[in-house]
C-alpha cells in the first residue's frame, strides 16, 4: 500500500504531509506519496532532519488509499487527522488564511 | 468570588514571562520537544491531534462575566470560535497557535484566569460542587477551603513533580455533586459529634484503567489541619507511589496495594509531626477567605410559587424546563437555574464564542455576573430571582441554551475523543450525538428520570464511563471502534463503578442498546424508583438479556 509522511507543524501544531520539494502542506493530496519502503526510509530521515530543525514534531509513515478522487489514510485515526474532526467538518475550512 | 492580591498578581505575571522564553526557546530550537513538553504541560498546553490544545482552569467551576467574555474573547481571536467545557470543570480550546500561547495567557491573566497546573503531575485544578454557597441541603460552603487549597498547591515546589498527576475535590453538601470518591483525594464537609464542622477525608479514589472507589482515611479533620493533613497524604504519595511505570503511578495504586490501613499509618506519623506547624491555618486566614465567598445581600422575596404555577399551566415547554433544570436556592424566591449545553445532536460541553459572550451578559441580568460550571459540563446561573425565570428560559431558547434535560438520559458526559485527542482509541462524540437524536422526546425523557450516560473515548477515562449509569468506553479492534458498555455506576454519595454488560457493540448498535436497557428499566422499575435503584435491585442479567437478544435478533 502506498505511503504518506504525517506530523504536526510546530508553530501552530496542524497536521501537515511532507511534499515535494520537502515542503510540509496541509492537505494530504499535496503530499507525495511513497510506492517503495526504501523511498519511505530515505523521506522519514528528511523528515527527521526537519524535527531536529524546529519546523514538524513527530513524523512518521502512514498507508494511504485512492478512492479514485482523493487520497484518504487507511486508519480512521489519522483520516481525522487528515480531514479534521468527523463531528466539525467545518473546522478545517474554518482555519485562518484558508 | 476570591480576587487575586498582589502576590498572585505578581506569581501569574512572573509565571507567563517564563513561559514566554520557553516559546522563544522552542521556536528558535534551543529547545527540542522532549525538553519543551513537561514545560509546555505545566502551562495547560497540549499537542494533539489536529492542534495544540490549552487546558484553562476554572477554580472551583466559579466564574465571573468578565471572565467569561474573556473566554470568548480566547475563542474568537486565538480559536475557531468555540470552547469545550470539561469534567474538570475547566475549559479547553483546540485550535491555538504555540506562538500565540503567552499571549493568550497574559489575556487570561487579566481576569485572574490561568491555566498553571491544569496539566503535569502535579495538583490539578480542585473542583467542587456547582451549587456551592447556595445549595439547599449545604452543610457548608466549600469554596473558600479549595481556594485555600488551591493557593497551597500552585507551584508548591515539594508536588510539582509528583509521581502522577493528583486531584481533589470538596463537597460541602451530603448529596454529593462533585463525585469526590473517585478523586485522588475526596473532602466530605461535615459535623462532628461536638457539632464542629469539619471534613472527612477519602484517598486513592479514581477512574482510568484502573477504577477504584475512594476509601476514608479520617473521618474527621478540622479545618485548621486540613492542609497539614493533605501534605500527609501528598508527602506519603511522593516517597511511595510509583514512578517505573506511567500505568502503576496515580495513589490509587500505592493505597490499595498496601492497604488503606498502612497508608493511614504512614500518613498518621507524617501528619503527626507537621500538624502544629506552618500549615495550621490561622482563624483569620479562614476569615480573610471566607470573606470573599460571603453571601451577596438577597432581596426579601417570597417562593413566587402561584405565579410560577400559572406559568407552568400555560405553557408546557416551560414547566419541562422548570422541572429538569432549576434546583431549590437557600434563599427565598431564589433559584439555581442549569443551563444545559447538551441540545440535540451538538458535542457535550461545547459552547460558541456568541453563546459565551451572551450567556456572560444573561449572568449580570439575570444572577449577580457570576456562572458556575458543573463536572457534567453545563453551566449554572446561581442567584436568578424566581419572578425571572420565565423571562430567562426565553433568552436562553433563543440561545439554544435551555434543552430541558439536566440530570436526564441525555445529559452525558462525553471526553472529546478520537475527534481531538491523541490518546483515544475511538470516538464519543458521535456516540453522544447518536443518542441524543435518538431519545429527542423531552416528556419521554422525564418519564424516564434520572440517567445518567458517560461516554469516554478510551480506558483513561475523561468521560468517567466507569460512574455512569450506562458507561460507554470506546475500544479499538483491529482498526475499527466498538463500545463497551457498563451498568451500575455512580459518582454520587453512594458511589459504585459500572458492572460489564458484554461484547462490546458497533457503534450503529448503541442507540439501540440503550432503548433496550431503558424498556427493560421502564418496565420492571417500582414507584419512584431511578434506572441505577432498578439495577442495583435486579442485577444486570435482564439487561444484559434484552441488548444481546435484540443483537442476535438482528
Amino acid at each position: 500500500m502506498p505511503q504518506m509522511i504525517i506530523a504536526n507543524r510546530l508553530e501552530d501544531g496542524l497536521t501537515v504531509f511532507l511534499a515535494d520539494g520537502r515542503r510540509w502542506v496541509e492537505r494530504i493530496d499535496d503530499g507525495v506519496l511513497i510506492e517503495a519502503d526504501a523511498e519511505g526510509d530515505r523521506l522519514l530521515a528528511l523528515a527527521k532532519t526537519d524535527e531536529d530543525n524546529c519546523i514538524v514534531i513527530d513524523p512518521y509513515l502512514i498507508e494511504v488509499t485512492s478512492d479514485g478522487s482523493r487520497l484518504r489514510p487507511a486508519v480512521y485515526r489519522e483520516e481525522i487527522r487528515a480531514f479534521g474532526p468527523s463531528v466539525r467538518t467545518d473546522l478545517l475550512a474554518a482555519a485562518p488564511g484558508e | 468570588m476570591y480576587r487575586y492580591d498582589e502576590f498572585d498578581h505578581k506569581l501569574v505575571a512572573e509565571r507567563i514571562a517564563q513561559f514566554r522564553r520557553q516559546v522563544a526557546r522552542r521556536l528558535s530550537g534551543e529547545l527540542n520537544e522532549d525538553q519543551f513538553k513537561p514545560l509546555r504541560l505545566m502551562n495547560g498546553l497540549y499537542l494533539q491531534l489536529h492542534a495544540y490544545m490549552l487546558r484553562v482552569n476554572v477554580p472551583y467551576g466559579t466564574l465571573s462575566s468578565r471572565q467569561m467574555r474573556m473566554f470568548a474573547h480566547i475563542a474568537r481571536t486565538y480559536d475557531r470560535d468555540f470552547g469545550h467545557f470539561t469534567t474538570r470543570q475547566n475549559i479547553q480550546y483546540n485550535w491555538v497557535k504555540l506562538e500565540d500561547t503567552p499571549d493568550i495567557l497574559a489575556d487570561l491573566a487579566e481576569v485572574e484566569v490561568t491555566a498553571i497546573q491544569s496539566s503535569g503531575n502535579c495538583v490539578r485544578n480542585i473542583t467542587s460542587d456547582q451549587y456551592a454557597g447556595r445549595a439547599k441541603d449545604e452543610l457548608a460552603d466549600p469554596r473558600l477551603y479549595c481556594e485555600l487549597l488551591r493557593q497551597y498547591s500552585v507551584l508548591h515546589p515539594e508536588f510539582s513533580y509528583l509521581p502522577r498527576k493528583f486531584k481533589i475535590a470538596v463537597t460541602g453538601s451530603p448529596n454529593d455533586r462533585a463525585a469526590v470518591a473517585v478523586h485522588d483525594i475526596g473532602l466530605r464537609m461535615h459535623a462532628n459529634d461536638a457539632g464542629q464542622m469539619g471534613f472527612e477525608v477519602l484517598v486513592g479514589g479514581g477512574l482510568g484503567r484502573t477504577p477504584w472507589i475512594a476509601h476514608t482515611i479520617r473521618d474527621w479533620v478540622a479545618p485548621e489541619h486540613i492542609l497539614s493533613y493533605v501534605e500527609a497524604i501528598l508527602r506519603v504519595y511522593n516517597m511511595h507511589g510509583r514512578r517505573d511505570n506511567i500505568h502503576k503511578a496515580r495513589i490509587k495504586i500505592i493505597v490499595n496495594q498496601m492497604g488503606i490501613d498502612r497508608y493511614r499509618e504512614l500518613v498518621d506519623a507524617e501528619w503527626e509531626r507537621i500538624r502544629d506547624g506552618a500549615l495550621k491555618v490561622p482563624r483569620e486566614e479562614i476569615e480573610r477567605i471566607e470573606a470573599y465567598f460571603a453571601p451577596p445581600e438577597y432581596e426579601t422575596l417570597e417562593d413566587s410559587t402561584a405565579e410560577l404555577d400559572a406559568l407552568r399551566s400555560a405553557d408546557a415547554d416551560f414547566d419541562r424546563w422548570l422541572s429538569g433544570n432549576v434546583d431549590e436556592h437557600k434563599a427565598p424566591g431564589y433559584a439555581i437555574v442549569n443551563i444545559s449545553l447538551k441540545p440535540p445532536g451538538k458535542a457535550p460541553g461545547d459552547i460558541t464564542a456568541d453563546q459565551m459572550d451572551a450567556v456572560a451578559d444573561l449572568a449580570d441580568r439575570y444572577s449577580l455576573g457570576e456562572i458556575r460550571v458543573n463536572h457534567r459540563q453545563n453551566l449554572v446561573f446561581v442567584d436568578v430571582r424566581q419572578s425571572e425565570l420565565h423571562e430567562l428560559w426565553h433568552a436562553l431558547a433563543a440561545l439554544e441554551l435551555a434543552t430541558p434535560n439536566i440530570g436526564a438520559l441525555t445529559d452525558m458526559i462525553c471526553c472529546p475523543g478520537l475527534d481531538f485527542c491523541a490518546l483515544a482509541n475511538a470516538r464519543s462524540i458521535p456516540i453522544a450525538q447518536d443518542i441524543s437524536n435518538h431519545f429527542v422526546d423531552v416528556d419521554r425523557l422525564a418519564a424516564i428520570g434520572n440517567f445518567t450516560i458517560n461516554i469516554s473515548g478510551c480506558m483513561n477515562a475523561c468521560g468517567h464511563h466507569h460512574v455512569g449509569h450506562v458507561g460507554i468506553l470506546g475500544v479499538d479492534k483491529r482498526g475499527k471502534e466498538f463500545f463497551q458498555l457498563t451498568l451500575g455506576g455512580s459518582s454520587d454519595q453512594n458511589a459504585s463503578l459500572g458492572d460489564r454488560l458484554g461484547p462490546a457493540l458497533p457503534q450503529a448498535d448503541v442507540p439501540v442498546a440503550i432503548e433496550s436497557i431503558v424498556e427493560v428499566y421502564m418496565d420492571l422499575r417500582e414507584d419512584g424508583e431511578r434506572f441505577l435503584d432498578t439495577y442495583r435491585r435486579v442485577g444486570i442479567a435482564p439487561f444484559k438479556e434484552a441488548v444481546y437478544a435484540v443483537k442476535k435478533a438482528a
